[in-house]
C-alpha cells in the first residue's frame, strides 16, 4: 500500500499477533485504538499524532502485515457526483461565472474528485464555499439553498 | 424546542447533547443522549459565558469556539439573545453542525416559545456577555494578558 489515507479503516490482522513484532509505545498505542470502526484522522486525534507520523506508524503496521484494511462500500462514503454540479450551480448564481473557478480552486485544495466527493469532506467543502462569498445574507443563501438538495446524504 | 427547531442536529449520529442558554445563563431548553449527564451543560455553559465576555472585552468577535477533547468537541455558538452549545463525540464533522446550525437556527431564534422563554428568562436581568460582571481582578489579569 503505498498511501495511507486520513479516512481509511483497519483492523487487526487475525491470522498476525503483534506481540510476534517489535512494536513501538506509540505503535501499540496505535493497534489499541483499532476497532473496525475509527478512521486513521480519528486515531490520530485521539492519540495527538501529526499526520505525519500516524502515516509512518500505518505504513509500518500496514507493511509488517499486522493490520487489513477494513473495505467499505463506495456508496457509504462518497456523495454523486451530481452534487458537485448542484453546487456549482448554487455558486452560479450568486457569484456569476467566477464560481467556476472559485469551485475549482476549492476542490484542489481540498484534493477532492470531482467524480465523487468524500461524505465526511462535503460539509467543509460546503464551509468553505461559503467563506468565498462575501454578503452575510447571501452565505445564508447559498447553504440554505443547498442544505435540502444534499441533507440525506449527509444525516446518514 | 430544539427537539422541534434542531431536529437534523440531534438526529445526528454522534450529538449528545444541545443546550440552549439566555444571556444570564438560564437555561431555555435541551436536549440529550439518556446516558449524557446534563449537569455538565450548566457547568460548560458558565464557563463559555465568561470566555465570550473576556474576547468581547477584547474587541474579538467570536461567534463560536470549538474546545475537541480526546472523545469529542464542545461546538459553542453564541447568538444574540442565546448561547447554544452542542456535546459531540468522535468522528463528527464540526462544518456539517454548523451547516445545520446556520440553516435551522433562525426558525429556532423566530420561535413563539424561545420569545416567550427568553420574556421569562430576562426578567431578572444580568447579562453575562457584559464586562461589567468581570470583577476588578479579572480586567486587572486581562489588562496584563493585553490580549
Amino acid at each position: 500500500m503505498e498511501k495511507i489515507d486520513e479516512n481509511m479503516v483497519f483492523v487487526l490482522n487475525s491470522q498476525q499477533s503483534p506481540e510476534d513484532s517489535d512494536l513501538l509505545h506509540l505503535e501499540w498505542a496505535v493497534v489499541s485504538q483499532l476497532d473496525g470502526q475509527k478512521t486513521v484522522r480519528q486515531i490520530a486525534e485521539n492519540l495527538s499524532l501529526s499526520t505525519a507520523e500516524v502515516e509512518e506508524i500505518f505504513k509500518k503496521l500496514v507493511s509488517e502485515e499486522l493490520l487489513v484494511l477494513v473495505d467499505r462500500t463506495e456508496n457509504e462514503d462518497t456523495v454523486p457526483g451530481e452534487l458537485f454540479k448542484l453546487v456549482g450551480h448554487e455558486m452560479t448564481l450568486l457569484l456569476g461565472p467566477v464560481a467556476g473557478i472559485i469551485l475549482e480552486d476549492i476542490m484542489n485544495l481540498m484534493r477532492l474528485n470531482r467524480e465523487s466527493i468524500d461524505r465526511r469532506k462535503f460539509p467543509g467543502l460546503i464551509d468553505l464555499l461559503t467563506n468565498q462569498i462575501d454578503d452575510p445574507v447571501k452565505q445564508l443563501e447559498f447553504q440554505r439553498n443547498i442544505y435540502p438538495k444534499i441533507k440525506q446524504y449527509l444525516l446518514k | 424546542m430544539i427537539e422541534k427547531y434542531l431536529k437534523d442536529l440531534i438526529q445526528l449520529k454522534n450529538v449528545e447533547a444541545v443546550a440552549a442558554y439566555s444571556l444570564n445563563n438560564e437555561l431555555i431548553d435541551s436536549w440529550s443522549d439518556p446516558n449524557f449527564n446534563s449537569k455538565v451543560l450548566k457547568e460548560l455553559s458558565l464557563h463559555y459565558f465568561q470566555v465570550f465576555a473576556t474576547l468581547d472585552l477584547s474587541l474579538k468577535n467570536f461567534q463560536e469556539i470549538v474546545i475537541t477533547h480526546e472523545k469529542g468537541h464542545f461546538y459553542t455558538r453564541i447568538l444574540p439573545n442565546l448561547l447554544l452549545i452542542v456535546v459531540v463525540k468522535l468522528p463528527i464533522e464540526i462544518s456539517l453542525l454548523r451547516l445545520i446550525i446556520n440553516v435551522k437556527i433562525s426558525d429556532l431564534l423566530k420561535s413563539k416559545e424561545l420569545q416567550k422563554g427568553l420574556k421569562k428568562s430576562t426578567q431578572e436581568s444580568k447579562d453575562f456577555l457584559n464586562n461589567k460582571n468581570l470583577d476588578d481582578s479579572e480586567k486587572e489579569y486581562l489588562k496584563k494578558l493585553e490580549i
